[in-house]
C-alpha cells in the first residue's frame, strides 16, 4: 500500500501544487484589499475560498478512484498484485493528506483575516475563550473521508453494472443520493429516537475562573453550542463508523473480486 | 531467413544446416551455434531449433557433447551420404514436377541435357 | 508436463450473448502459444480473464494451480492492447514503478531492452508514437521474470523495424520455466515463433495443436490455416 501511496502522490503533486498556489494567490489578493474592503467581507471571502477548494478537492479525489475504474489506467492498477483494501486505502489516505494540507493553508489564511476583525484574538483572550482548532479539523476531516468513502462505494457498485463513464457517474450519483437518504432516515428516525446519549465535541475551550456566557438573552441552542460544543449522538457516531467500515470492506471486495474492466 | 511456412520450419532449418555442411561452409567437426543464438539469428522459436538439432543428432549428422555444445559429424562418409541424399531429394522433386507437367522420361532427359550443355 | 494455465468449461455470459462458451485450454510450461481468432471471437475476453481484470461466469481457470487473485497477478505479465501507463510518467518513472510493484522485475534487463529499443528514459510517456509505446510496454513486461506472459496484439499498428525488434525481444525471452500467450491478427509475421496454436471462434477453441505438426498435417502455413478456419 505504501508504494501505491507514493506513486499517487508523485503523480498528483504537480496539480495539487497548482491548487495550493491558487489558494495562496487568491488569499494574497484578499490581503492586498485589506485596507479597502470590510474585514468581515474578507473573512467571508477567505472562508468561501476554503470551501470552494474543498469542493474542488472532493471532485479531484473522486476522480482518483473513478479513473482506475473507467479509464485505461485501470489496466495497470488492477493487474498489480495488490489487495482491494490496499488500492482503496491508498486512495483514501492520499485524499486525506491532500485535504489536510489544503485545508490547513486555507484555514491559516482565514484565521489571519479573522484575527483582524476588531482584534478578534484579543477579545477571545480577554473572555478566556480558546478555539479548539484540532477538534474542528478532526470533524472536517472525518466528514470529508466519510463522504468520500460513501462516494467510492457508490462508484464501485455502479461499475459492476455500467461500463460507460458518463452513465456510470450519473448512476453513481443517484446511488450516492439514495444511500445518503437512507442513512439520514436511519439516523434521524431510528437512532435519534431510540438512543439518547449525547456527547459533545468542544469547539470552544474556557479558561477556569472566567465568566462564561450565561446570558439568558442568548438563544439556548447557540449557548449550548458555545458552552458545550457540537452535539453528537453517541449511537449515531457509532453508526457512522460502522457504515464506513462496511463500505470499506464491501468496496475492497468489489474491486478485488468482482470488477470487470 | 525466409521460411516457407507451409513446411515445418524445423525441417527447413535442418536442410539449411545440411546444405552448409555439404558446401563446407560448416566444416566437419565444427561447433554449431547454440539453440538460442540460432533462434535469434533466424527469428524462430528456440524449441524449433532444438527440434532441428535433435533430429540432426538422431540422423547422426551432429552430436552433442555434454556441457560443450553440438558438433557436426567428422564422418566423411556420412557427409558424402548427406550430399547424395539431398541430391536425390532435389531430383525426385524435379522429376515429380516435370511429370506433372506432362513430360515423358525421354523428354525430361532431353531437356535436361540441353540445359546442362547450355550452361557449360 | 506442468501446466501453467488450465481453463475448463470457461464461460463468460453477458446479457444477450456469451463471450466465452465452455472454453477448454491447457498451456504447458516453456511454450509460446498463438491464440488466433478474429474480432469478437472471445480472444480478448479470455485474455482479460487470465490477466485478472474480468470475471468468468462459470467454469474454471487456474494459473499455476491457483484461482485468479493476487498470486496469479504476481506471476502473470500482461501486455494489453492499450496505453495503460499513467499519463504523468516518464519512461524512468514507469521503470521504477514496475520495480516497486513487481517483485520479479529485473531492472537491468529492462534498461538493456530500452537501449535495444532505442528508447530514452527521460521521454514522457504521452509523447511516444504508437510503435515506441508498444516497445516500451513490451520492455516493461518482458523485464519481469513471470511464469506466464500474455501479449495482446504486440505487433498491432507498429512499423516493420519496430516489429523486428519486438520479435527479437520475444525470442530472447523464451525460457523453460515460463510460457507465453500471444494474440495477433498478423499471423504471417509471427507464426514462426509459435510452439502451439489455438484457434478461437465464438468463445470456443475450434482447433489447436503444435504448429509444426499442423504444418505437416495440413500442408499449409498457419496463416493459410487461419484464413481457412475463419473464412
Amino acid at each position: 500500500m505504501l508504494k501505491l501511496i507514493k506513486y499517487e502522490l508523485i503523480g498528483k503533486y504537480k496539480s495539487f501544487g497548482i491548487l495550493i498556489l491558487l489558494i495562496i494567490l487568491l488569499n494574497l489578493g484578499l490581503i492586498s484589499r485589506m485596507n479597502h474592503w470590510e474585514t468581515e467581507l474578507l473573512v467571508m471571502l477567505s472562508i468561501f475560498i476554503g470551501m470552494a477548494i474543498g469542493v474542488t478537492l472532493l471532485v479531484w479525489c473522486i476522480n482518483l478512484f473513478a479513473q482506475d475504474l473507467y479509464d485505461d489506467k485501470g489496466y495497470l492498477t488492477y493487474t498489480l498484485p495488490q489487495r482491494g483494501y490496499s488500492i482503496l486505502g491508498s486512495k483514501l489516505i492520499v485524499s486525506a493528506i491532500f485535504y489536510i494540507i489544503a485545508m490547513c493553508i486555507a484555514a491559516a489564511f482565514s484565521i489571519y483575516f479573522m484575527n483582524n476583525v476588531n482584534d478578534f484574538q484579543m477579545s477571545l483572550d480577554m473572555a478566556g475563550i480558546k478555539i479548539k482548532w484540532l477538534n474542528i479539523a478532526i470533524l472536517f476531516l472525518t466528514s470529508f473521508v466519510g463522504v468520500l468513502m460513501t462516494i467510492y462505494f457508490s462508484i464501485s457498485v455502479t461499475r459492476l453494472a455500467i461500463a460507460k463513464k458518463r452513465m456510470g457517474k450519473f448512476a453513481a450519483f443517484i446511488i450516492f443520493a439514495i444511500i445518503n437518504t437512507i442513512e439520514g432516515l436511519i439516523s434521524y428516525k431510528i437512532i435519534d429516537k431510540v438512543f439518547n446519549h449525547t456527547f459533545y465535541i468542544k469547539i470552544f475551550g474556557f479558561l477556569q475562573g472566567t465568566n462564561t456566557i450565561n446570558n439568558s438573552n442568548m438563544d439556548s441552542d447557540l449557548t449550548s453550542l458555545i458552552v458545550n460544543g457540537i452535539p453528537l449522538n453517541t449511537a449515531n457516531v457509532i453508526f457512522q463508523v460502522i457504515i464506513f467500515i462496511v463500505f470499506f470492506i464491501l468496496t475492497s471486495y468489489i474491486i478485488e473480486k468482482k470488477i470487470d474492466l | 531467413m525466409k521460411f516457407d511456412e507451409n513446411i515445418p520450419i524445423y525441417i527447413q532449418i535442418m536442410n539449411y544446416i545440411k546444405e552448409r555442411i555439404i558446401t563446407e561452409e560448416l566444416k566437419k567437426g565444427e561447433k554449431l551455434p547454440s539453440v538460442r543464438e540460432l533462434a535469434e539469428q533466424m527469428k524462430v522459436n528456440p524449441n524449433t531449433v532444438q527440434r532441428a538439432y535433435q533430429e540432426l543428432e538422431r540422423e547422426n549428422v551432429a552430436h552433442s557433447q555434454r556441457g560443450l555444445g553440438r558438433y557436426i559429424t567428422e564422418d566423411e562418409e556420412k557427409i558424402k551420404m548427406l550430399k547424395s541424399e539431398m541430391a536425390s531429394e532435389f531430383i525426385n522433386t524435379f522429376i515429380k514436377g516435370m511429370s506433372k507437367l506432362g513430360y515423358t522420361t525421354e523428354e525430361i532427359i532431353d531437356i535436361l541435357s540441353k540445359k546442362l550443355e547450355g550452361k557449360c | 508436463m506442468e501446466s501453467i494455465l488450465k481453463a475448463s468449461n470457461l464461460t463468460k455470459s453477458y446479457f444477450r450473448k456469451k463471450g466465452l462458451n465452455n472454453l477448454d485450454l491447457e498451456i504447458p510450461l516453456g511454450r509460446i502459444v498463438g491464440l488466433l481468432g478474429p474480432n469478437g471471437s472471445g480472444k480478448t475476453t479470455f485474455i482479460k480473464i487470465a490477466a485478472g481484470i474480468l470475471r468468468h461466469t462459470s467454469g474454471e481457470i487456474k494459473i499455476d494451480g491457483q484461482d485468479s487473485g493476487v498470486y496469479t497477478k504476481s506471476v502473470v505479465a500482461y501486455l494489453p492492447d492499450v496505453n495503460f501507463l499513467y499519463k504523468w510518467m516518464k519512461i524512468k518513472h514507469a521503470v521504477k514503478f514496475y520495480k516497486d510493484m513487481f517483485k520479479d522485475f529485473d531492472e537491468n534487463k529492462c534498461k538493456e531492452l530500452l537501449v535495444f529499443m532505442d528508447l530514452d528514459e527521460n521521454d514522457k510517456v504521452t509523447t511516444l508514437s504508437k510503435g515506441m509505446m508498444e516497445k516500451l510496454n513490451l520492455s516493461l513486461t518482458l523485464a519481469r521474470k513471470a511464469k506466464l506472459y500474455i501479449l495482446d496484439e504486440p505487433l498491432g499498428g507498429v512499423d516493420p523495424t519496430a516489429r523486428e525488434k519486438i520479435l527479437n525481444a520475444i525470442i530472447d525471452n523464451c525460457r523453460e520455466d515460463s510460457s507465453m500467450i500471444v494474440t495477433t491478427h498478423l499471423v504471417n509475421d509471427i507464426e514462426r515463433l509459435f510452439d502451439d496454436v489455438a484457434f478461437i471462434s465464438e468463445g470456443k477453441i475450434v482447433l489447436q495443436g503444435n504448429a509444426e505438426e499442423l504444418r505437416i498435417e495440413k500442408g499449409k502455413s498457419i496463416d493459410e490455416l487461419y484464413r481457412e478456419v475463419f473464412k
